[in-house]
């Protein structure tokens, strides 16, 4: 029964399209947004307790993993929707988007948030790959959902390079689909063909793997395949890049690391392993000068998740438990915090109308609690300390000083330190200092337009993160350990 | 010795009696798509008679070697008939099957010395047409060696042989398991090499004397009479043994009267072939023959090394 | 299976071809005989190895790529372009030359690798990656938007013939699911193709340089 709560999402995006009235439309959005983490907890919480579940015969398989995952999509879609009544609102009072656009708008974000849904709990890998598939078609529409040059140009590359990606992913699934057949497995599911994977032929898993990580890969934000990433954040509405940067990555993500488990047991040896670490490095290390020099509030945040992306593929790769945890630590903490920055850098580009760095100064000044917000964000996210990302980096990066190589924790340090730098050198010059002469001119220019006081739910992931960098909850650390159990292989 | 010299006079004999007929047939049918009412199948064998009656007109700033080139044409020809075996024949005279020589790189190198005798004829006469026809005759054929070579390479591989009687048999007991993927792409980049030594469009026109885009009519167009018949008999009998050994390569011909009568069906299936081609696509510009050849030396490539891969 | 190997090489000519062509309209004609020869690819796999639910995939493969995604592209070429030619990146004989070396080194990669592989992917391995790479050398060779479709679908083609004649198909499921999303593709492309009609007046590709850096 409590596999219902998938039906929410699906609903929730109908009643949205076929609402006439737009107060409505707003409620009803919020509404699912609220139901939908309430419906969700319980099997979560049955996962943590019982082990891994299986559903509606065999096709839904729920792990710590998955559970880690479904908490993320319910939380940040929860915010994301309760934000976007707010900021859609104003939009459409604005005059940007009409009432039409409004319904399609909350139908298309309520069906990404449940392919986000079934790409979590799927068991066959190739419905996987299907889910998958689908989030980037439907989020495609989002991205170019104000059919302004720009996001059609975002739209138009993010679909052709993720589908391109996807295809490719596509032919490791044969690859492995024909691997499991010629041990005698006619399936797909990942419960079934992890305990068999050993038996698997080695050759044929590495070049699957290959093509997987390729192609998941793009979706995930792995360099050189992210040049999407900035251009479909930038341009999709803000509670959209939020859900894009905080959860279809990590889909994507678990889908690689899925392959990853099976990987490690059919192939002897560090094959699996260094290829993860060599593309979660170079993420990083690319990342890197685009984070410095970026002019774009919104790429800045795309190329931080490149970043952020890269240390937990590299964190898996290193593979010691220690940094199992921290990759899924890592994981959860940067997704919230993502979350929460795209949403205020969404009410911030309401407010100034920009999204130029350059063009923003003095927003402490200007907007204190906007300012603050931001400032908070940016410094969490860039991994200062007490917030949780500074904790899940320092494990990370620990567990790299630790591991054979130990050149790995180094490597995987300097790329942060630099990022960090970017990122407090920009959010400095944004909140710091006075306002110029001109903007006071035309002050009324930016005069707080109505909204509602539900935006200010963006706070909430960060809170959350705080939280953990303050103390870690116990059922927290749980979750994160049994998650990182199945990261390390220690499924049934 | 006897065996072989015997069933190669046979063949060549059939090549000499059929040629025309096929000729005859192709013209028809394009006649026939073309809304016309065309000439009959019977006319070549008319044409070489009314030739063969007629004086001939010789210039006077030719050489010997225009009178000679002809002659060496249907020699070395019908030289190649001898060695080509023939599914007709062994039918009829199943006591002398696989007598024929069938060496196929002679076949391939005879038939390139008759067109060696006709372009230095083109060239004799030192007429302006007959030079471009020689230039672009030498020119397309020396784009076509290389092409055609390649993808005889791959069937010959298989077979183990260079011996067109061998390969035949090892179609034969093949079977149709023979048409693997690396033939297929060696039996189109033939294709495409026959239509382009046959003389037919897109490479070249067989039915036009415009000057910009003849090449074999420009190399014969000093002659007249009977020296006249004997180059159209000798064009006519490389066009069959050229669609001969194409049909034998690919399909596995068995023996007796059954298969001879597939064969000649699908002798006129592909001149239908040729009849579609000829009219529905028009004849390419000079300079882009080399587009096809490189596509025909292309799908050899690919079919050698499809062959390799497996 | 050997015949299977045929189709698949008809089906790699074809991807070649398609390469180097000039058209709009003959890349459609060009996708539309791909999906032929992988419906004939699927109906050689039902009838050979037995496999039933296979008659579903081919007439799910008719019924859309080879029926309904050629119609669909053909009204919308007829709707959105004047001109059917079109200004390739490459020459048609340079991107030619480029995609059979693309194939040569696909054959000389597998060859090395010698993967333990049965006899009938052996083959038919080099033949579906080159197909795939194929599509993508064609999205780079091409501005117009629908070439970058076609590319997509060549790429999708290739794959299926590798699913089909090395495992006979994914989990009918999974088939399922992948249609339903190749389909989605399409139309969405095809929306956002239109808008790229309204918003540039251009299908061109090129025309989307805005986001840098």
């Amino acid at each position: 029964m409590e596999m219902w709560f998938l039906a929410i999402p699906a609903v929730t995006a109908c009643l949205c399209l076929f609402v006439p009235s737009p107060a409505w439309k707003h409620r009803i959005n919020a509404l699912g947004g609220l139901l939908l983490p309430i419906a969700a907890m319980p099997l979560i919480a049955q996962v943590l307790r019982e082990g891994p579940q299986v559903r509606w015969g065999g096709h839904l398989y729920v792990d710590a993993l998955s559970a880690l995952l479904l908490m993320i999509i319910v939380l940040v879609g929860f915010c994301a929707a309760c934000f976007s009544l707010a900021y859609m609102e104003r939009e459409r009072q604005a005059g940007i988007i009409d009432t039409a656009k409004l319904g399609r708008y909350y139908l298309w974000m309520h069906l990404f948030l449940l392919t986000m849904l079934a790409a979590a709990m799927v068991n066959n890998l190739g419905l996987l790959w299907v889910a998958i598939e689908a989030t980037t078609l439907v989020s495609a529409l989002l991205v170019g959902f104000y059919g302004r040059e720009a996001s059609i140009e975002a739209a138009w590359k993010y679909i052709l390079l993720c589908s391109v990606g996807i295809a490719l992913a596509l032919l490791g699934l044969i690859l492995l689909y024909f691997a499991a057949m010629q041990s005698g497995l006619m399936t797909l599911n990942w419960s079934e063909l992890l305990p068999a994977a050993g038996r698997f032929d080695p050759e044929l898993v590495k070049l699957a793997f290959i093509f997987v990580v390729i192609g998941f890969g793009t979706k995930a934000g792995f360099a050189p395949m992210h040049n999407w990433m900035p251009d479909a954040y930038s341009q999709a509405p803000s509670p959209i890049s939020a859900l894009l940067s905080a959860v279809l990555i990590n889909c994507a993500l678990v889908g690689v690391f899925r392959f990853h488990v099976l990987v490690v047991r059919a192939v002897p040896g560090d094959f699996a392993s260094h290829l993860l670490l060599g593309f979660g490095i170079f993420s990083m290390v690319i990342a890197v000068p685009f984070v410095l020099l970026q002019h774009d509030i919104k790429r800045l945040l795309a190329y931080s998740s490149v970043e952020h992306v890269g240390l937990i593929v590299a964190a898996v790769g290193i593979g010691s438990p220690l940094a199992l945890f921290g990759a899924t630590w890592h994981l959860f903490n940067h997704a919230l915090t993502k979350a929460a920055l795209f949403l205020i850098v969404g009410r911030l580009e309401q407010q100034y109308k920009t999204r130029k760095i350059a063009r923003i100064r003095g927003a402490l000044a200007r907007t204190p609690w906007l300012g603050a917000a931001l400032l908070a964000g940016i410094l969490a996210l860039a991994g200062a300390p007490p917030f949780g990302l500074f904790m899940s980096e320092l494990t990370v990066v620990a567990a790299g000083l630790g591991a054979p190589k130990g050149w790995t924790g180094m490597a995987l340090l300097a790329p942060l330190l630099l990022a960090f730098t970017g990122m407090v050198y920009h959010v400095g010059k944004m909140v710091l200092g006075m306002p110029s002469l001109k903007w006071q001119r035309s002050a009324a220019m930016v005069q707080a337009t109505s909204g509602s006081p539900l935006e200010w739910i963006a706070l909430l992931p960060l809170a959350l993160v705080l939280m953990m960098g303050i103390m870690l909850p116990e059922v927290v650390r749980e979750g994160l350990l049994q998650a990182a159990a199945v990261l390390g292989g220690a499924g049934r | 010795m006897t065996m072989e010299l015997w069933t190669g006079a046979l063949q060549a004999v059939l090549a000499l009696v059929a040629a025309p007929l096929l000729q005859g047939w192709i013209k028809w049918l394009k006649a026939q798509m073309q809304g016309r009412h065309g000439p009959s199948i019977w006319q070549p064998y008319r044409d070489l008679f009314k030739y063969s009656r007629k004086g001939e007109v010789i210039s006077g700033h030719t050489s010997w070697i225009f009178r000679a080139a002809p002659v060496g044409l249907l020699t070395t020809t019908v030289v190649a008939a001898m060695l080509l075996p023939s599914p007709l024949v062994a039918a009829a005279l199943p006591a002398m099957s696989g007598a024929a020589i069938g060496e196929l790189l002679l076949f391939v190198y005879l038939l390139a010395m008759g067109r060696f005798c006709l372009a230095l004829a083109g060239l004799d006469a030192g007429s302006s047409f007959g030079g471009m026809g020689s230039s672009r005759e030498m020119y397309v054929a020396a784009l076509a060696e290389p092409a055609l070579i390649l993808a005889a390479l791959v069937l010959m591989i298989d077979a183990g042989t260079t011996n067109l009687t061998a390969i035949g048999e090892t179609v034969r007991q093949a079977g149709w398991d023979w048409w693997s993927a690396s033939h297929l792409l060696a039996f189109l980049a033939l294709a495409v090499l026959v239509v382009a030594e046959t003389g037919r469009v897109p490479v070249d026109n067989p039915d036009t004397h415009l000057e910009l885009t003849m090449i074999h009519e420009g190399m014969i167009l000093e002659y007249s009479g009977p020296s006249l018949a004997l180059i159209q008999l000798a064009v006519w009998m490389k066009q069959w043994l050229l669609l001969n050994v194409w049909l034998q390569v690919m399909v596995p011909f068995g023996q007796g009267w059954m298969f001879a009568g597939l064969f000649c069906l699908l002798l006129a299936l592909v001149g239908v072939g040729l009849a579609l081609v000829e009219s529905f696509f028009a004849k390419v510009r000079i300079f882009r023959v080399p587009r096809m050849m490189g596509a025909s030396l292309m799908l050899g490539v690919l079919a050698l090394l499809a062959r390799f891969v497996q | 299976m050997q015949l299977v190997e045929i189709v698949g090489t008809v089906l790699l000519l074809a991807a070649i071809w398609l390469v180097g062509n000039r058209r709009l309209d003959r890349a459609v004609v060009n996708l539309t005989i791909q999906a032929l020869l992988l419906t004939l690819v699927a109906l050689i796999t039902a009838v050979v190895a037995g496999v039933h639910h296979m008659y579903g995939v081919a007439l799910l493969l008719f019924l859309i790529k080879v029926v309904a995604m050629p119609m669909a592209f053909f009204w919308a070429l007829r709707r959105s372009e004047r001109v059917l030619e079109m200004q390739p990146v490459l020459s048609p004989v340079v991107a030619t030359v480029g995609a059979v070396a693309l194939v040569v080194m696909v054959y000389f990669a597998v060859g090395s690798i010698r993967l333990p592989v049965p006899a009938v992917m052996s083959g038919l391995l080099p033949v579906s990656l080159s197909v795939i790479l194929l599509g993508i050398l064609t999205m780079i060779t091409h501005r117009k938007a629908l070439l970058q479709v076609v590319g997509l679908m060549t790429m999708e083609n290739g794959l299926f013939m590798l699913a089909m004649a090395s495992t006979f198909g994914m989990p009918f499921i999974v088939e399922l699911g992948i249609f339903f999303d190749v389909l989605v593709s399409a139309v969405i492309m095809g929306g956002l193709t239109h808008q790229m009609k309204v918003v540039f007046a251009s299908t061109d590709t090129d025309r989307l340089n805005q986001l840098r850096g």
